[in-house]
């Protein structure tokens, strides 16, 4: 990101912010549908969090932290969205329209849509965590920084967005195991 | 897939899934919206940076406090302080602000609704565990799980629901109840399955379909209550029927047909509609219903876009004048965006329709499904509007509208002052209660 831009679009240059969304929209888009796992939510996401980062963008103090500042907005509102508008948490498999599926095709859409529904159980700020470390990479320490929690906390919640997936899958499986596929 | 490195392996890969670049459409309106909005001002306040002591901050807390009880008392005078526990009745509330975007419609008001002069109840169709937790919880779907609830708004939880016609026929959905309150029609989920009628206080009960190899679905009272329109399925049965998917299975030997028809519940005679018949598994109809003046009858249809995900678009039909047109469900405009519209509703008057972006009525809660968003649109297909979020929306008799958005709420036609029917109600999509909930506003007799 060009600190130029950064630095115009705080003394209000519009034009110099639209630019800036342009570069960062494509990353914090698809931060925000892997956090929330709902393509509708993560778009009222990623425009609060436009919006809101143009307002506040005056109390930046340093240029070269936007893209970090900016992330720690998406995921508030991320936050946000999950608050006011709990969506119906999905945990049923879509079958296929158009015949079976071969094996491992069926596999595949099986480990996809187990991790589907276990990824929804957990809470919100353990997605956002997992998502900021597996999906973008970023060691725990920087998110803690991204974030403004103690890096304890960080770790802490990445341990028990795994433990919770991991209890979530088996969870799922002993559920197939007593009841049996009712469908 | 359970120890930690397998599965941080497979949560990477199945992250890397998913859209990579941000809509154009989302993008643009937080362009537009920016256009319109202020920069906060940064203030430089230099004594806000001086340290203060520790004396210091408890002398000013103390003044701060002496101020406000000061001022707090010569302000709230004898006689002037708040009714305890006065609460406008929706009728008579001012209609909320418009929420700053719209899926904040939803969330603008937690109080409860006064139920003294609505009279009715909420006939609730169910996908799931028994709402009392009678029975053993499972995140899977069972056709038999289907059932139809009263609930009364004054104590509405699971365990105070009364199922309605318990076990006959076993699984029941897609039910529509008469105007006047009388009757209630519904589907069963056999195969084929086939529509039932029976009275509201349970009396009367007796299958409408005549024996046949077709299907039965999606019932609709006509504004009489003399007639119902119904989805004619042949060749194929539709996967929602046990909360699977939106399509239909068939063998590949037989050709799917579908259309919409109107029976006389008094004598039978059933009056295919042809104009909407659709071959194939393509452009099946779903969810009709009827206009208040009985001129026209609103449906969804779903088609099959890429990777076999559904798209629909919404259509009116008139019966008599054996016409059909397309309403836009989405708005380049606006930006406004409803791809896969589904049940639709009538308000009283007849101006408008309520529907969802989706289907929820038969699906709940299944798979990837899109955030659920209510909408409407004119008759004459102007005027498209995005009023909040929610699914499976209908009017009331007094044209305000009754949807779920994880609990019921009813909120004013223009989607302002949504307020829950309970408001320490259950969360009707907890996972171990069930999936899909639709609720239909039933007035006293």
């Amino acid at each position: 990101v060009d600190r130029d831009l950064v630095e115009r679009a705080r003394r209000g240059d519009r034009e110099a912010f639209a630019v800036l969304v342009h570069q960062v929209s494509d990353t914090l888009y698809t931060v925000a549908h892997r956090i929330l796992r709902d393509a509708g939510l993560a778009e009222d996401a990623l425009q609060n969090a436009l919006v809101l980062a143009w307002r506040r963008l005056p109390h930046l103090r340093d240029a070269d932290r936007f893209e970090a500042w900016i992330h720690r907005i998406l995921v508030h509102a991320c936050y946000d969205e999950v608050q006011r508008s709990r969506h119906w948490s999905a945990n049923v498999r879509v079958l296929p329209v158009e015949g079976p599926a071969t094996l491992d095709e069926t596999s595949a859409v099986a480990d996809r849509d187990e991790l589907e529904r276990a990824f929804r159980r957990i809470p919100i700020e353990q997605r956002a965590v997992f998502v900021l470390h597996h999906y973008l990479g970023l060691p725990l320490v920087e998110i803690a920084e991204l974030l403004e929690i103690p890096p304890g906390t960080a770790r802490s919640r990445l341990h028990y967005a795994t433990q919770g997936l991991r209890a979530a899958l088996i969870g799922d499986t002993q559920l197939e195991l007593q009841g049996g596929r009712l469908a | 897939m359970t120890d930690d490195r397998s599965l941080e392996r497979a949560a990477r890969s199945w992250l890397e899934t998913g859209p990579t670049e941000a809509p154009d459409r989302a993008v643009e309106a937080a362009l537009l919206r920016i256009q319109t909005t202020s920069q906060e001002r940064d203030w430089h306040v230099p004594w806000r940076n001086r340290p203060m002591t520790l004396t210091a901050r408890l002398v000013a807390a103390a003044i701060a406090i002496a101020v406000v009880a000061v001022g707090g008392a010569l302000v709230l005078g004898p006689g002037t302080g708040p009714t305890v526990g006065a609460t406008a009745s929706p009728s008579t509330a001012q209609p909320a602000s418009p929420p700053s975007s719209p899926s904040q419609a939803a969330v603008a008001s937690s109080a409860p609704i006064d139920y003294s002069d609505i009279g009715g109840r909420i006939l609730m169709e169910h996908l799931g565990n028994a709402p009392d937790g009678s029975e053993m919880p499972t995140t899977d779907y069972h056709p038999e799980r289907r059932r139809l609830y009263w609930m009364d708004p004054a104590k509405m939880t699971g365990a105070t629901a009364v199922e309605f016609l318990p076990g006959q026929p076993t699984g029941k959905l897609d039910a529509d109840v008469a105007k006047d309150g009388s009757k209630v029609v519904f589907m069963d989920t056999a195969v084929p399955a086939q529509v039932w009628i029976a009275n509201v206080d349970g009396t009367g009960l007796r299958k409408l379909s005549d024996p046949c190899t077709c299907s039965e679905l999606d019932p609709a009272f006509d504004p009489t209550g003399t007639k119902i329109v119904f989805v004619h399925l042949e060749g194929a049965t539709r996967n929602s029927q046990n909360g699977a998917n939106l399509g239909i299975q068939w063998d590949q030997a037989s050709t799917p047909r579908s259309w919409l028809a109107i029976r006389d519940i008094a004598t039978g005679n059933v009056t295919k509609l042809p104009i909407t018949t659709k071959d194939g598994g393509e452009g099946v109809p779903d969810q009709p219903a009827w206009s208040p003046d009985g001129q026209e009858i609103v449906f969804s249809r779903i088609t099959w876009g890429e990777a076999n995900r559904p798209v629909s678009n919404l259509q009116i039909v008139d019966p008599v004048a054996g016409t059909i047109r397309t309403l836009p469900t989405s708005d380049s405009t606006s930006g406004l965006d409803a791809s896969t519209p589904g049940d639709p509703d009538w308000s009283p008057d007849g101006s408008t329709i309520v529907f969802t972006n989706y289907a929820f009525s038969a699906m709940g809660s299944i798979g990837d499904l899109p955030g659920s968003r209510i909408f409407t649109i004119g008759r004459d297909g102007t005027g498209l509007r995005r009023l909040g979020d929610g699914g499976t929306a209908s009017y009331m008799p007094d044209g305000r509208l009754l949807f779920q958005n994880n609990y019921f709420w009813i909120m004013n036609a223009d989607g302002t002052d949504p307020r829950p029917v309970k408001f320490i109600g259950d969360d009707l999509t907890e996972l171990n209660v069930g999936f899909a909930y639709v609720p239909h506003w039933v007035p006293n007799p």
